[in-house]
């Protein structure tokens, strides 16, 4: 049985634990960093994308995160001595996904450094194998975990609250349900193994993809197989629905302002909307920009209430006793609550304190440190994952059926409330 | 060695895809929005910390809509 003493050191010995301490340090740290190197666009010549004067910071960043890292380490009773050789390999994969990413052609694609880490790390695993000496420095959750907290500073609830009835009426009316359906229809119509995978591709469809996966995989503790299966159908399809989306609106011609609400609320990646909503002209892409943030703030409250939902009732024994608040507490990821702190308190206590500009400046390198992070995540996941354990995933093609299916209704059901919202139907017109 | 081969073989693969398909591919009319993309440059990052900070051009844009014509409730 478990004392009181061993659940408070658990404040300084569990990866959960350390993962909001770590980001907290990054926060806090952040106002002294004057920014986060990252690889600049280029064209035929990848050396333009990490100019000579970037090798210092990208150095000095390497050698900080690696170092605050292995401090975690040390707590948490593990092996920062090993982990650290391993570590610059590592980095090295992710910045040079970075790089790839940030090629002309391929950015305009869509293609991002999630797609490269992940492209990169699985072809290292699966034909030369990830060295033994490289796996001290594969440390998913870890990352994973940091740079969720880091992204609960981005979610600023003031701001989205701020924008009024059409852009939350389409964000927020169609995310729960479609995340539901979609849930409800892969257990129990398609009957899927895995919960968890059911409701990692759920959220990835209904929210903002590889965001709210990771979010929502964590909170479920889902397996990286089964994240990195959300994560590559979400990458996959919002290729694709950046370029037909634009095509089919202007093909039936559909109001701008309509069809940018409309791809606001489906298209996975914020990038992409962008995009998308740019080929309707101004207007439909600051429309379509506002939907997808305001949208953006569902991960958070996604990934509380099925942190919430698996330690109370999926992983719950349906036999036993009902769990008491303390035991739900013990077993609650705490990464979550450092994610929902980090949110309140950029919204309803940085904001108002120090100003928009000074929060705005503080984001800047707080996003590039969790693009870092999850950069990092997604070279280690590729690194620990087998294109065997990916097709047992696929298992009769449910989770792309369920992609499939989920996305239609996202597809149609956001339709009708962008319509509702912005097509005059609503909402009063002054 | 087989391994080293098989990475090798996957990487020239991907790097024809990236420098040869992917550049001729987005000449296709129904790519617009790449080519679009190439064009503009846009980043989105740059675009919500800058050019949406205050959400006012969104705020316009609905306005905008609302007194539209054809939108309009009042009929």
């Amino acid at each position: 049985m478990e004392t009181m003493k061993d659940r408070l050191s658990g404040l300084w010995k569990t990866e959960d634990w350390w993962a909001v301490w770590l980001a907290f340090i990054l926060f806090a740290f952040a106002p002294l960093v004057p920014s986060i190197p990252k690889p600049s666009k280029w064209v035929s010549d990848p050396l333009e994308s990490v100019p000579p004067d970037m090798f210092v910071p990208l150095l000095t960043l390497m050698i900080g995160l690696g170092l605050l890292t292995s401090l975690a380490l040390v707590f948490m009773k593990e092996k920062p001595l090993r982990f650290l050789p391993a570590f610059p390999v590592v980095f090295i994969i992710a910045v040079l996904s970075f790089m790839v990413s940030s090629q002309k052609t391929i950015n305009a694609y869509g293609l991002g450094y999630a797609f490269w880490a992940l492209l990169v790390g699985l072809l290292v695993s699966n034909t030369i194998g990830t060295p033994e000496r490289l796996k001290a420095a594969v440390r998913t959750e870890l990352y994973i975990k940091i740079g969720l907290v880091l992204l609960g500073g981005e979610i600023l609830f003031t701001k989205m609250l701020a924008l009024g009835g059409p852009g939350l009426l389409v964000a927020w009316v169609v995310t729960p349900i479609v995340v539901t359906f979609m849930y409800f229809f892969g257990t129990r119509t398609l009957k899927m193994a895995s919960r968890k995978l059911a409701i990692t591709i759920a959220a990835a469809t209904s929210v903002c993809g590889v965001s709210a996966a990771i979010a929502v995989a964590g909170a479920c503790r889902a397996k990286k197989d089964e994240l990195t299966l959300a994560v590559g159908m979400t990458l996959i399809f919002t290729v694709l629905m950046m370029v037909f989306m634009p095509l089919a609106i202007k093909a039936v011609g559909m109001d701008v302002l309509v069809g940018g609400a409309w791809m606001g609320g489906t298209i996975d990646s914020t990038g992409a909307v962008v995009a998308a909503g740019a080929m309707l002209g101004q207007e439909a892409m600051n429309v379509a920009a506002v939907v997808k943030m305001i949208q953006n703030v569902m991960i958070g409250l996604l990934g509380f209430v099925v942190a919430v939902l698996w330690v109370t009732r999926v992983d719950r024994d349906p036999h036993g006793p009902k769990p008491s608040p303390m035991e739900i507490w013990y077993r609650f990821p705490k990464f979550i609550v450092g994610f929902v702190a980090a949110s309140v308190v950029f919204s309803f206590i940085l904001t108002p304190a120090i100003g928009d500009d000074a929060v705005d400046g503080l984001l800047k390198i707080s996003k590039g440190l969790r693009s870092c992070f999850f950069c990092l995540a997604f070279v280690s996941i590729g690194l620990e994952s087998s294109f065997k354990e990916l097709g047992k995933q696929m298992a009769g093609g449910k989770p792309l059926i369920l992609y499939i299916v989920g996305q239609s209704f996202n597809l149609l059901l956001t339709l009708i409330m962008a319509y509702v919202a912005f097509g005059g139907i609503l909402f009063g017109r002054p | 060695m087989k391994g080293y081969l098989k990475l090798f073989g996957a990487t020239l693969l991907i790097f024809l895809l990236c420098y040869s398909v992917l550049p001729r591919l987005s000449r296709a009319p129904c790519l617009e929005v790449v080519r679009s993309n190439m064009t503009h440059d846009l980043d989105a990052t740059a675009y919500f910390y800058t050019e949406l900070d205050d959400f006012s051009k969104y705020e316009q844009a609905v306005r905008r809509a609302s007194t539209a014509e054809g939108l309009s409730n009042e009929k």
